[in-house]
């Protein structure tokens, strides 16, 4: 039995801002703007120098209506040079860079197969197993009917492998698109499923792999962690995956004890230490900064800046540094009720928490209603719990304050 | 929460005090001064912690500088006994908190046992004097609505500045139709890039249909490339054509010109070949006529004399010498007679003979008897010339000398002294006794006077004097005048004196000698003069005497030449002259001319001798110069020997001719043949035909070379055949409709090629573009930073919002229940005199009575006021009692109140004491009295 090996990996959002990078200078921009190309080199130099036997990439290969001309010559670069290679591409497009778009296109090596708006099934040979590879484009933005119905059962003979651009139903976390069922997945008796769509890499199942690669870069503060994609072995017998990581810059967090720091030149020190222990690990970084244990800084810093002026401070010791460090934010724990009157702040803050998300977005009206509101996206539930402690926060301070 | 115990070790006036408190109402009754106010504040102070130093608040330490802080014990239903202590420390004080369990805590517990309550929300509900509510006298409407509730519900008042507060940083951060505001701008700047976006977008845009064009382009541009392609090798083939095309036709034209000659065949080299034979023939002919004609010249006969004329030239030819001593004798005789002609024209000349002389002169008889008669008379004429030539010459010198004389004379005359000498010379001897005189006087006193100068002076006038008259000039004359009267002035001034002697002396001494000299002179002239008259006469006498003797001598001289003259006169010549010579002359001619008649008939005579040879040979050769006679001879016998040799030549000659000749016909014969043979090839029968031949074949020779030089070349462009149908004019068209075709297409292609270099370029720096990106990334930007004003605007609004919801909810629900309750005790305190306690539309509170008149609170009694106010307070309490079931602590509120309304007052709070504690402390003793059953009355100051 033969074994083949493919490398596959999904939504490349090449070219595609990062989201979320408020204050970010145009160095700092610069960096980002390289990093999904960055990534996506990575991943080609990987290719051209192992050599698998194909390659695919299962959906949003560009951002959507927003891809530049930019990021399709570069993918049309690298398919080139995957095709000097001798390296075929399987790929189908997803919702962000669906076929009914009217976005500019550039032709494609003929080392590329794509798939089209209907699945279809790809076969061919190799050193003596017949491949055969089933997979969709998305004809439009959304695809919300299951598509899972229309692959074919496999065969008796040969390697099948599914590329499937969705997500499982039910998860409310994200759209519905294309839905499908593990199980469903797993009746098809196929010996690899390639999927795409969801940026978190994640293992849906092992008998066969059903796989999530996550996307090559992550591009704001919920893609935290190593991206990548998959080195994939496969025979009928069994199926190694290998993930081999590619991102740039890496999302993170990290917590900050202040235990036992009273002096804000201690406390950057501190930060320092804590965040080149995650540079020394990750190498580039875009960090959220989590302290706790700030009763004895809490007086001092309060007393002396405003919490944005430490993140600038922080953010200073790291301009231009390489590997790249930018630190998105800093969360300071909500100050102890110790120092005012419950009694004030209780009622007010009983209502905050009362309310609802249909209670903050009526908030949010007045912003919704005007011209912003195009601009601002729409509250999620963690937002909501993060605005409920920033007015919290606020509220007290401001009671302090003022009593 | 109750207190149980109140323990003070040291506050103000207090030390070591213990009070105990029971569950319900407790009076603590003291005068003025006993402290009432300090316990009341120690209770605060230790629950709140003590006032920081520099508040207005009183500390209340021990002026003793004791123990500072004190203790209380509490009952709680939730939490359980607990005690609490507050000692000095920091400044709040050092606080430690007991339960009943042991459990010992600090400040954090008791945050949370004090149910967040800070001193001030307490004061405000739970603990109040009677100034607090006087307090409300002075204030207005708004204050007193505001402080009511702001007093009931605990910090309403910070609540509202912090909803004003993010109101307006709301504001700050964001305003509907705003511009500054960092929303605003933000908002702005995100439309800006929008606009940049859709502009950078609608340039990316045109990449597809540029591509697209592209693609066109390129097709097209290949799709020309090919037709030019085609158009060159078009061009190519009708090039080829071009060229190949006339040499077809070339090669047609000769083939044709070919077949129409005939095909005989030439001799190779036939031309040649014939012109050498023909060359050959012709040589041949040439020589043998040559040879024919020198037979003919050499048939003729070569004359020659008979042997007889050749013996005879031969005889003659012997006798040359003979000759030539006739022609010698004859010569030799001619130049005698030569000779002595010109011996006789030479005597001629020498005699001056004419030609009548010469005749006579051979006759003249020239006899030396005849000479000898002769000499004497010639002797004499010669002697008496002689002597009239001598006395010629001395009579020449006689008058020679004379004529000296004569000049002597003459130059004596002109040496005479002149008169002035001669006066001189006669004072002469007077001047020589003057002289001798002074000489004399001088010579006595030893002095001599020179008298030298005048005498001098007077010489020298004379002597130029003199000079002047011989020269006759005048002027000098005068000089020798002024000369002479100087030395007379001064021969007159001499003077007396010795001195003067001496000049005279000295002067005339030297003119004494010059005059002695003078008179010499004139005595001397005297006699020359004398001695020339004797000199002239003497010369005079000599003169007549030489003339005498010539006359004789003439005379003598002319009889001796009539001697002469009778003696000759018979002569043809003169000879007397020079008679010997003469003589001598005459006999030599006479000698010559018979000398001459001898050497002519020897001449004659051999002249003869030679006439006749001359005739006989003449006779023989023709005529002939004598002087050529033997070169002749000799000229013709060597001819006759030579003719004797030509002639045998001539007939060996002929032998040779007529075997060259043979040799000749022969060869002739061959060539002949040779070229018969030539004409045979070509069927010719003439030298002409032949030629015609030979042009004929020349011409297929070049038609044939032509020929394969037309194959060769057309063998260069194709090894197969090519055939074109085309004419040549056919041909040009279609080259220039090629040529005009491909310049369009290379215009075109020029055009294309531009445009694809610039779509490229295009196309390259839209595909490396990185402004969209860059622009999408920097949105993203703008777009997170709105988003963080936008939340930091949402938690303005949330905390707004939720202040705003809360003291509604509490206007809406807390504050009508607390308003029931307290309109309920303000009906009853004021014996249902007013019903309500109620909200304006403006917030302000109002009293309404029973017949619904509502008044303001200003406008309430003061203890009205105090009653509605204690109504609401109470009432809060009651309201909070569940969460704050804190003791109320009144400092003496009740004054102003009347007995029905105290007394109702009283059963209010009796009605509250299950729930709450009351601390109630007065200075009026009879307030104990008011109260009535379980009432603990604590007396200050008397422990």
């Amino acid at each position: 039995m033969e074994t083949i090996r493919f490398l596959h990996t999904a939504d490349l959002h090449l070219d595609s801002p990062f989201k979320g990078m408020a204050a970010a200078g145009p160095d700092e921009l610069a960096r980002l703007q390289q990093s999904t190309f960055a990534a996506f080199d990575r991943f080609i130099a990987y290719a051209v120098e192992q050599r698998p036997d194909f390659i695919v990439i299962v959906g949003d290969i560009y951002d959507g209506e927003d891809r530049s001309l930019r990021a399709q010559i570069r993918f049309q670069q690298a398919m080139q040079r995957l095709e000097n290679a001798q390296i075929p591409v399987f790929l189908s497009y997803g919702n962000h860079d669906h076929l009914a778009g009217n976005w500019t296109r550039v032709s494609l090596p003929e080392n590329v197969h794509v798939f089209g708006d209907e699945v279809e099934q790809k076969q061919w040979t190799i050193r003596g197993e017949t491949i055969t590879i089933y997979g969709f484009s998305y004809p439009q933005r959304h695809v919300k009917e299951p598509m899972i119905e229309d692959y074919a059962t496999a065969g008796p003979d040969g390697l099948y492998i599914g590329l499937l651009h969705g997500s499982v139903a039910g998860d409310s976390a994200h759209a519905v698109y294309a839905p499908f069922t593990v199980s469903e997945l797993q009746q098809k008796n196929y010996h690899y499923w390639a999927l795409g769509h969801i940026h978190k890499r994640q293992l849906l199942a092992q008998e066969p792999p059903i796989v999530y690669p996550g996307n090559i870069q992550g591009r704001h503060r919920n893609e935290q962690g190593v991206k990548g994609f998959y080195d994939v072995s496969l025979s009928r017998e069994q199926a190694n995956t290998t993930f081999i990581p590619t991102s740039a810059i890496v999302f993170t967090a990290l917590t900050v004890s202040c235990r036992g720091i009273e002096y804000a030149d201690d406390w950057v020190a501190a930060c320092q230490e804590a965040i080149d222990g995650v540079v020394a690990e990750l190498g580039s970084i875009i960090i959220e900064l989590v302290m706790t244990d700030t009763e004895e800084l809490a007086d001092n810093l309060q007393r002396s800046a405003s919490e944005s002026e430490w993140l600038d401070i922080l953010r200073e010791q790291y301009v231009l540094n390489e590997p790249f460090v930018w630190i998105a934010t800093i969360d300071w724990p909500s100050s102890s009720t110790s120092e005012f009157s419950n009694t004030l702040l209780e009622p007010v803050v009983d209502t905050l928490t009362s309310w609802k998300l249909e209670d903050w977005d009526e908030l949010m009206s007045e912003l919704y209603g005007h011209r912003a509101g195009r601009y601002i996206e729409r509250l999620t539930l963690s937002d909501r719990e993060q605005l409920e402690q920033q007015a919290t926060a606020l509220l007290a301070a401001e009671l302090l304050k003022e009593g | 929460m109750k207190i149980r115990k109140i323990v003070l070790y040291g506050f103000g006036q207090h030390e070591d005090v213990e009070i105990n408190v029971q569950a319900g109402m407790n009076i603590l009754y003291g005068p003025n001064e006993a402290g009432k106010t300090t316990i009341q504040q120690a209770i605060l102070h230790i629950l709140f912690g003590f006032p920081q130093k520099n508040q207005q608040e009183l500390r209340y330490e021990p002026k003793t500088g004791g123990k500072y802080g004190g203790c209380l014990y509490i009952d709680d239903k939730e939490f359980g006994p607990w005690m609490i202590e507050r000692v000095r420390g920091k400044s709040s004080g050092d606080v430690t908190v007991h339960f009943g369990d042991g459990r010992k805590t600090g400040e954090d517990e008791l945050k949370r046992l004090l149910r967040g309550y800070d001193r001030a929300a307490f004061e405000a509900i739970f603990s109040f004097s009677l100034f607090q509510l006087q307090g409300l006298e002075r204030m207005d409407e708004t204050d007193i609505s505001r402080t009511l509730l702001a007093s009931g519900t605990t910090g309403l008042d910070t609540l509202w500045k912090v909803e004003k507060k993010m109101d307006k940083e709301m504001a700050a951060l964001f305003k509907k139709a705003g511009r500054n505001p960092p929303m605003n701008q933000k908002l702005k700047e995100l439309k800006e890039l929008e606009l940049a976006m859709q502009k950078e977008q609608q340039k990316l845009a045109t990449f597809e249909p540029l591509s697209i064009r592209k693609q066109q382009v390129d097709e097209r541009v290949k799709a020309l490339r090919r037709e030019e392609q085609q158009l060159h090798e078009q061009a190519e083939e009708h090039r080829v054509a071009m060229q190949v095309m006339p040499l077809q036709q070339q090669q047609k034209q000769v083939t044709e010109q070919l077949a129409a000659l005939p095909s005989e065949s030439f001799p190779a080299d036939g031309i040649r070949r014939y012109e050498e034979l023909a060359s050959k023939q012709s040589e041949l002919q040439s020589k043998r006529m040559r040879i024919v004609k020198e037979q003919q010249l050499t048939a003729e006969t070569i004359v020659m004399r008979p042997d007889n004329e050749q013996r005879q030239i031969e005889r003659w030819v012997a006798q040359e010498a003979e000759w030539h001593r006739l022609r010698g004798d004859v010569l030799s005789a001619e130049q005698e007679i030569r000779a002595l002609e010109k011996k006789q024209q030479q005597s001629k000349q020498r005699l001056g003979l004419t030609d009548a002389q010469q005749q006579a002169i051979e006759e003249m008889d020239l006899s030396i008897q005849r000479e000898r008669q002769l000499e004497p008379l010639l002797q004499e004429q010669t002697t008496a010339e002689q002597q009239l030539q001598a006395l010629n010459r001395m009579l020449a010198e006689a008058e020679s000398e004379r004529q000296e004389a004569e000049e002597r004379k003459i130059l004596l005359a002109h040496q005479q002294p002149t008169d002035a000498e001669r006066q001189q010379l006669a004072k002469l001897p007077e001047l020589k006794r003057q002289l001798d005189e002074a000489k004399a006087r001088v010579s006595v006193a030893k002095q001599s006077t020179n008298r030298a100068i005048p005498v001098f002076f007077m010489v020298m006038g004379l002597l130029i004097g003199a000079y002047g008259v011989w020269q006759q000039d005048w002027f000098i004359v005068t000089v020798s005048l002024i000369t002479i009267v100087a030395g007379i002035l001064l021969w007159k001034k001499q003077p007396d004196s010795m001195e003067d002697l001496h000049d005279f002396i000295d002067k005339h001494e030297v003119h004494v000698e010059e005059m002695k000299r003078l008179k010499e002179q004139v005595a001397e002239h005297q006699r020359q003069c004398q001695q020339l008259e004797a000199e002239i006469d003497r010369l005079d006498r000599k003169l007549q005497k030489l003339a005498a003797e010539m006359e004789q001598v003439h005379h003598q001289m002319q009889q001796a030449g009539i001697a002469l003259q009778q003696a000759v006169q018979g002569d043809p010549i003169d000879s007397t002259s020079n008679l010997q010579e003469n003589f001598r002359l005459l006999r030599e001619y006479q000698d010559i001319l018979a000398e001459q008649r001898t050497w002519k008939l020897r001449l004659a005579n051999g002249k003869q001798q030679i006439r006749t040879w001359v005739d006989q040979v003449e006779m023989l050769l023709g005529p002939i110069s004598e002087d050529t006679l033997y070169e002749q001879l000799r000229q013709e016998l060597m001819k006759q020997k030579a003719s004797k040799e030509k002639d045998h030549n001539r007939k060996q000659l002929l032998k040779d001719l007529d075997s060259q000749l043979n040799e000749v016909d022969t060869l002739l014969a061959t060539v002949q043949r040779e070229i018969e043979e030539l004409f045979r090839l070509p069927d010719v029968s003439d030298k002409e035909q032949f030629y015609a031949a030979y042009q004929t074949d020349q011409e297929a020779q070049l038609l044939k070379r032509q020929l394969t030089e037309v194959n060769s070349q057309l063998a260069l462009y194709s090894k197969k055949p090519l055939t074109f149908d085309w004419t040549l004019p056919e041909l040009e068209r279609q080259r220039t409709e090629t040529t005009e075709r491909l310049q369009i297409i290379r215009k075109e292609v020029t055009a294309l090629v531009d445009e694809q270099v610039k779509m490229d370029h295009k196309l390259t720096e839209m595909g490396a573009s990185q402004t969209y990106s860059e622009l999408q990334q920097l949105f993203e930007v703008k777009k997170a930073e709105l988003e963080e004003l936008a939340k930091q605007w949402v938690v303005r609004k949330a905390v707004m919002e939720s202040i705003r919801q809360t003291m509604s909810g509490w206007k809406e629900h807390q504050l009508p229940a607390v308003l029931t309750l307290a309109n309920t005790w303000f009906s009853c305190l004021t014996g249902n005199r007013y019903r309500t306690l109620t909200l304006t539309a403006e917030g302000y509170f109002q009293a309404v009575t029973a017949s619904g008149q509502s008044f303001m609170i200003n406008e309430l009694s003061q203890a009205t006021k105090e009653q509605a106010y204690l109504s609401l307070r109470l009432a809060l309490a009651s309201e909070l009692s569940n969460r704050a079931p804190f003791p109320v602590i009144m400092d003496d509120p009740f004054v102003h109140f009347d007995n029905e309304r105290l007394s109702r007052m009283i059963e209010i709070i009796k009605e509250l004491q299950p729930s709450h504690q009351f601390l109630y402390f007065t200075c009026h003793a009879d307030m104990q009295l008011k109260w009535s059953g379980e009432t603990s009355v604590i007396e200050i100051g008397k422990q």
